[in-house]
């Protein structure tokens, strides 16, 4: 009989215990504790990001100027850490629960606009914001969120590259970095010069560097592009100069070392660990956003941007390949007109000089040569002159966007493994171009044989 | 008569009770989610437009169109062939060691549980340091052998077998386990043992490891289910395959597949064919266990 | 009386058995003593290409600020308490549950129970890519989306890893001592609860611990289901901090370190379960 209670209570123990555990679930968990809002009498926009740390902060700061300015929309900022970015955007709106204004990278866009999953900019604008919006901006700029005639996304965070120059080391290698070359090879020669080598023959600084095909190719006149009709412009005359061009210069310094070298630099994600910003490189080529870390990280480092000097044969001055952060409005938004007010205010279509503020926290490109112009956009430049190469770039009409195709993503990993395999040597750039166009054409073949429109 | 088939359908009854919160959350949460993924298989479907059936064609084009796919396939059964015995030798090797009950061992299990427990971020910078081609401590060590160590997570086949050692420090998960067993054993059956004159290694070969059979047995399966899934580390090191495609692992295909390209029928066939190759495989397993796994006292 | 190996032992063997762990004990403390060293220093000295060797691993100078830093730029106690409240739930949730399962298979006849097993261990043999979103759509649908239900819910319904490991300690009991107490008319549950429970103490705490460092370290749970920042957890804070534009390296080791430690307490802690799993109940 004393077992029999003693059993019980056991049971009840673990009954008890597990009750508990499922109540809390249930009551505690199931109800919200949500953040307060601002100004709850207002429309909610909610936006997504993915700017981390000060650059979120620099983003909360445009927000809130927006949020002060108008009393219609509330903008609710919410930073989304990266490695599930894309898949949290993904379900969020296949979810049915979407936010209103998401940032998103290049590559993605085309495929959403294709699938009816975006919503068409230009539907938001006024006739008038239309014109001025497609009239203003950097063709780049425009076209990038271009798709079958519409607009699609707004980019405010355009990316570009050109060339950083170590003033100090081409200096003290001899070279006078105010006759900077005007030609490629002459660069190659002035890299070959720079580079320094150990006892035992590694490379201990590299003078000079180019990869990511995809880009160099507008140097050559080239690029790689899908048209609408299906024709293909991968595997040409331009391109494969410019593989060639990255391939032979590697072949001079040696691919292996490269390869050692690469892989030695230390380069952990992060402004502070660049290697150029320690020397390791005298002459690289990257994107604008380093101008400004380069004025919080490394103030006193003597250097200058480039863009880079175009091949003798061939090339077109001023060759770049835009890309960054879209701005978009999923189809099935709740607050399309308050996602398009804020985009407006942040791109500065009506207010060029107010917005430069905003371009100059982060260092983003603007959108328009107005508000390059713009009086408070010219004081910032003073403090960062070199931006002004990346302006004169963004300019020029050999800066174009990525080709609009539904399966760009897997274009631009086709491009890197072509270069990958071309620059370690183990294909030549003929095999390696050919081998990409190959095998496009046969996913292009696999994917309307599926049944997609391309 | 009716008494005893009373009695047994009350034992089948008290079963299915036991198993039920099982069955439950299987109904509620993952049947569906399976069939849908199997029906997702056979269709086109990009996400963001419906899905759209087109038959066995992904699983069509996986195996007749798709040079990937086997690359992909071979290097995950490489790294499983190798990785799985390594990694069960060196458990019930920790396992031993750590079992010795000397001053200060809790330290040391706390110290080897450590690398489990330490947050991707931090261990994946930490490899890119110690695998660094001309300072990093690996090469340096081989330079005192007067052996150029190669520049490991940028050329084939060697990064691959960073990889490979990368997981030998995940080791501390299974060597818990295989604690737990090892503290399961019946003390009686080694001082029955040292009565016999037994000595340590006639200990170990027939009374240790018979008893950690079902435990090796289950580290084993797992092993089998994890390293032909295996991922994580992959796609931190290098999301794009590797050096000319030595990493590209068949689950790091699959996620570029589904969230890259946005192929998710695609992606859903090569999941299927995934599982019917670790279900063959562990099927084999658990027909072999009568033979050499030992339970029940 | 605990079954490790004969604690007196001679000299020599103690000596080659402590060799052989100290030795072994450095790749161990590697990742350990790298990101705590890493969150002392300066970025200067963390990205100055200096020498790799091992007084690298020293800070000099001495960078404590790192850490009050890191713990200012994430609303640390809010998401301790999230995390912690998702913890006990779901390993209490997981390990009972399992539990009650890993016993209805290990220790019980009825039909079915072969193919049951087989299709359990089956379910973890497909990816997770590719069942995200249907999964996510019913707990949508369920109304789930935005609470912890998600992420808490499921741990009460067994997890197949936890069931199996359980069942291989639960087989290892003899049959006899389950088959002994049923003829003296003790119902399953009362031996499941009496004799099979104590005696798997290891197992419970190895589930136990697992199932916490499983839910403190997940990120793609609330990625997923949570959009109120007020409802994140440590790991998703901690995934914040790792950012493509920042250079606050050291800080987000700081912000690791600080991630890790409450583990490797627990972990040192819980290890005495371990060690004292035997019963002291007779039999074995």
């Amino acid at each position: 009989m004393e077992a029999k209670t003693a059993l019980d209570s056991g049971k009840l123990k673990i009954w008890l215990i597990w009750g508990v555990a499922l109540l809390i679930t249930i009551v505690v968990f199931a109800s919200g504790h949500s953040t307060p809002r601002k100004y709850p009498e207002r429309k909610l926009v909610r936006f997504w990001h993915r700017w981390q740390g000060d650059w979120e902060k620099q983003v909360q700061k445009i927000v809130d100027a927006f949020n002060a300015s108008q009393d219609e929309y509330e903008v609710v900022p919410v930073s989304i850490p990266g490695s599930g970015a894309d898949a949290k955007f993904i379900l969020g709106v296949i979810g049915g629960d979407p936010p209103d204004l998401m940032s998103m990278g290049s590559g993605a866009v085309p495929n959403m606009a294709a699938n009816g999953f975006l919503t068409p900019l230009d539907t938001l604008m006024t006739a008038d914001e239309k014109t001025r919006f497609f009239r203003d901006s950097y063709p780049a700029i425009r076209d990038i969120g271009m798709y079958r005639g519409h607009c699609y996304g707004v980019t405010i965070g355009a990316d570009l590259m050109a060339l950083y120059v170590n003033d100090k080391q081409l200096r003290e290698a001899g070279l006078d970095p105010n006759k900077f070359p005007k030609t490629l090879e002459e660069l190659e020669d002035w890299g070959m010069k720079l580079n320094k080598y150990d006892s035992k023959g590694n490379l201990t600084r590299l003078g000079f560097l180019i990869n990511d095909l995809a880009y160099f190719s507008h140097y050559f006149g080239g690029g790689f592009y899908v048209h609408d009709d299906g024709t293909l412009e991968l595997n040409t005359p331009q391109n494969l100069r410019a593989l060639q061009a990255i391939v032979d210069y590697r072949k001079k310094i040696g691919f292996e070392n490269v390869l050692r070298f690469q892989a030695g630099l230390n380069d952990i994600e992060g402004a502070a660990s660049w290697a150029f910003m320690h020397g390791d490189l005298s002459i690289t080529f990257d994107g604008q956003w380093r101008v400004e870390e380069l004025r919080k990280f490394k103030p006193d480092l003597e250097y200058r941007v480039i863009p880079i000097p175009p091949p003798k044969v061939g090339g077109t001055p001023l060759g770049a390949l835009v890309g960054g952060n879209y701005m978009i409005v999923p189809i099935s938004a709740k607050q399309k007109q308050g996602a398009w007010e804020f985009l407006k205010f942040w791109s500065g279509l009506d207010n060029p000089d107010r917005a430069a503020a905003f371009y100059n926290m982060g260092g983003w490109l603007p959108y328009s040569p107005a508000v390059a112009k713009s009086p408070t956009f010219q004081k910032w430049l003073k403090g960062d002159r070199q931006f002004q190469a990346f302006l004169d770039i963004l300019a020029s009409p050999n800066c174009k966007a990525p080709p609009p195709i539904a399966n760009l993503q897997f274009l631009s990993d086709l491009i890197d493994r072509a270069e990958d395999q071309a620059t370690r040597g183990a294909e030549t750039p003929k095999q390696a171009l050919e081998e990409l166009e190959t095998k496009y054409k046969e996913e292009s073949a696999k994917r309307r044989e599926l049944g997609y429109d391309e | 008569m009716s008494r005893r088939s009373n009695h047994k359908a009350k034992q089948y009854l008290t079963g299915y009770l036991f198993v039920s919160p099982w069955i439950v959350g299987f109904i509620a949460f993952v049947f569906w989610p399976f069939l849908q993924s199997i029906y997702l298989s056979f269709t086109r479907y990009n996400i963001v437009s419906p899905a759209k059936w087109v038959g066995a064609a992904n699983y069509r084009m996986l195996l007749t169109q798709d040079e990937l796919f086997w690359k992909s396939a071979w290097v995950t059964i490489k790294f499983a062939i190798i990785s799985v015995p390594l990694g069960i030798v060196a458990g019930i090797a920790l396992a031993l060691l750590l079992n010795i009950n000397v001053k200060g061992i809790t330290a040391f299990r706390t110290i080897f549980y450590l690398p489990s427990i330490v947050p991707t971020v931090a261990t994946s910078v930490l490899f890119i340091w110690i695998l660094n081609p001309t300072i990093g401590l690996i090469n340096r060590v081989l330079a005192l052998a007067h052996i150029q160590g190669p520049s490991w997570l940028n050329t084939a086949p060697w990064a691959f077998y960073s990889l490979v050692m990368m997981s030998l420090w995940g080791v501390g998960g299974s060597m818990i386990i295989y604690l737990a067993g090892l503290k399961d054993i019946p003390v009686h059956l080694y001082e029955a043992a040292t009565i016999d004159g037994a000595n340590a290694l006639k200990k170990m070969r027939h009374i240790t490891l018979p008893m950690m059979t079902p435990v090796i047995f289950f580290n084993l399966v797992m092993g089998i289910i994890g390293s032909f899934q295996y991922f994580t580390q992959a796609y931190v090191i290098a999301p794009n395959g590797g050096p000319q495609d030595s990493t590209y692992f068949y689950s790091l295909y699959l996620y570029n597949r589904a969230w890259k390209y946005l192929d998710m029928g695609y992606a859903s066939a090569m999941a299927w064919m995934l599982f019917l190759v670790i279900i063959v495989l562990t099927g084999l397993v658990f027909r072999t266990q009568k033979k050499w796994v030992h339970y029940g006292g | 009386m605990t079954n490790d190996q004969s604690p007196r032992l001679l000299l020599p063997t103690k000596l080659a058995i402590y060799a052989a762990l100290v030795v072994l004990s450095i790749p161990a403390l590697l990742p350990l003593l790298w990101m705590v060293s890493t969150s002392l220093k300066s970025n200067a000295q963390i990205f100055g290409s200096g020498e790799l060797t091992f007084k690298a691993l020293i800070p000099s100078p001495l960078e404590t600020h790192n850490y009050p830093a890191a713990l200012q730029n994430m609303p640390f106690l809010l998401y301790l308490r999230n995390t912690l409240l998702l913890c006990i739930c779901t390993v209490v949730g997981a390990v009972v549950s399992s539990a009650v399962v890993a016993y209805g298979f290990a220790k019980i006849e009825f039909p079915g129970r072969g193919a049951l097993f087989a299709l359990m261990i089956a379910t973890m043999a497909l990816p997770g890519q590719v069942t995200m979103i249907p999964v996510f759509s019913l707990f949508r649908s369920l109304g789930w989306y935005g609470t912890y239900l998600p992420l808490i819910v499921p741990a009460f319904t067994a997890s197949a890893y936890y069931v199996f490991l359980l069942t291989q300690f639960f087989r290892t009991i003899p049959l006899e001592m389950s088959e002994a107490a049923r003829v003296d008319g003790a119902t399953e549950w009362t031996i499941f609860r009496q004799l099979v429970l104590p005696l798997s103490k290891p197992a419970l705490a190895t589930c136990a611990l697992f199932q916490f460092i499983g839910t403190w370290n997940d990120f793609l749970g609330p990625l997923l289901y949570l959009n109120d920042p007020a409802k994140y957890t440590l790991a998703y804070g901690l995934e914040q901090f790792v950012s493509h534009y920042g250079g606050f390296f050291a800080q987000l080791m700081a912000a690791a370190t600080i991630f890790t430690i409450p583990i490797i307490i627990l972990f040192f802690f819980a290890q005495k379960t371990f060690i004292q799993g035997i019963s002291t109940t007779g039999g074995k």
